[in-house]
């Protein structure tokens, strides 16, 4: 009778431990499911929201290749591994490709025009003959061998001069504590005496310029 | 009547009077200048001639020559103008003188002056001015179309006439020489 009890107790408690582990296995497998499903919902709304900023990535038009391959990495670091995503992504890297050829083409040609500046700039200096002194043009205008090339000179140099008419005083010397000159002629009248005359009978004695640097007044000195 | 004459008569000799006194005196050294600026004036024209004449020179650079000859000149002076086998001396205005040398039948001219000299000194005179003559001879080399050469040497006396004047230049007030040629007398022309 003792024995039967216990075999009768073993019997209840052995059934108490499966019904135990049935519903705990019941309340685990449901808890899994909500996990999933949280998570599922949570990757649904990380793609949402990568799509939205894929989409916006290429609606931009102010981000440089580098600022969009640095929000693109983000988007890429999140393994969304979603078709759509994907399919932006590709359409992100191929902006970015673009974008990135645009610019290497402007800075291509950016650089040619730099360096066709820079030429132009080295062939101008070395055709520009070295700038001349007042005395290289009258010696250069004395010596011209024709009234063409002289008549050059005497254009270049009345660039250093306030005008045309600039005033030429030509001093004879000092003579009492008084100084004696020649009538004053003009520059322009000066630069063609010389060439006519092909002789510099005088020497710089003075130069008076005005305030952007022109020579305003030239006072020579008949050489002795 | 006769108060006012005599009133007339004085003051126009006393302000000719005060006139001299008012000409500066040449030293030696500024007479040696004054007569250097007046010798390198004829040598000036004597390079414009020279232009004017010579064929080779561009029409407007010749033209350009005659009026910077001309500002050598007083008003009115005149040219002589000889040749040999020719005893007449024709006198033409300067501008009409020059202007013919430029148009010379010739197809080759060459003109140059040398022994460039005082004959007659500066003096001063009366009215203030300085007055000299200076002699030059001239070469005159003419070759025509037909290979025909023309040579003469004609010597020429030019008066020159120097004034001591002030100007303002940037607002200073400067003296200098005005140096003006006068006529130009043919003295003796001979061939070669």
């Amino acid at each position: 009778m003792k024995i039967t009890l216990s075999k009768h107790l073993l019997h209840l408690l052995f059934f108490c431990l499966i019904a135990l582990v049935g519903v705990s296995t019941t309340s685990c497998n449901s808890k899994k499911k909500l996990a999933e499903k949280q998570a599922a919902e949570a990757r649904a709304a990380k793609i949402s929201q990568a799509k939205a900023d894929l989409q916006a990535l290429l609606a931009n038009t102010n981000k440089s290749p580098e600022e969009l391959e640095r929000d693109l990495a983000r988007i890429k670091a999140m393994n969304l591994n979603d078709p759509e995503v994907n399919a932006l992504i590709k359409q992100v890297e191929e902006k970015i490709g673009q974008k990135k050829a645009e610019a290497a083409k402007i800075a291509e040609e950016k650089r040619k025009a730099e360096e066709a500046a820079r030429l132009k700039a080295e062939e101008e200096a070395r055709q520009k003959p070295a700038k001349l002194t007042l005395d290289d043009y009258f010696a250069r205008i004395i010596s011209a061998p024709s009234a063409a090339e002289a008549n050059n000179y005497i254009n270049d140099a009345l660039k250093l001069f306030s005008s045309p008419e600039t005033p030429v005083l030509i001093s004879l010397g000092v003579f009492g504590g008084e100084k004696d000159y020649d009538k004053p002629t003009t520059i322009s009248k000066y630069l063609n005496y010389l060439k006519d005359q092909k002789r510099n009978i005088n020497t710089i004695d003075n130069i008076v310029r005005d305030a952007s640097g022109k020579i305003k007044e030239l006072e020579l000195m008949r050489k002795k | 009547m006769i108060k006012k004459q005599l009133f007339i008569f004085i003051s126009l000799f006393l302000s000719l009077t005060f006139s001299l006194l008012a000409q500066p005196e040449l030293s030696p050294e500024r007479k040696i200048a004054v007569d250097s600026l007046a010798l390198e004036k004829v040598k000036d024209l004597s390079k414009y001639i020279s232009m004017i004449g010579d064929k080779k020179t561009p029409f407007s650079e010749a033209n350009r020559a005659v009026d910077r000859a001309m500002e050598l000149f007083m008003e009115g002076s005149q040219m002589g103008v000889s040749a040999v086998g020719r005893k007449e001396i024709k006198y033409y205005g300067v501008r009409k003188y020059l202007e013919r040398l430029m148009a010379l039948n010739y197809q080759k001219v060459k003109i140059d002056w040398f022994n460039i000299q005082y004959i007659s000194d500066l003096q001063r005179q009366p009215d203030g001015k300085y007055v000299g003559v200076i002699t030059i001879y001239q070469k005159f080399e003419g070759v025509t179309k037909e290979g025909m050469k023309y040579v003469d040497t004609t010597k020429k006396d030019i008066t020159v006439y120097v004034e001591r004047k002030k100007t303002q230049v940037n607002g200073r007030e400067i003296g200098y020489w005005d140096v003006m040629l006068g006529d130009i007398r043919v003295s003796e022309t001979k061939r070669g």
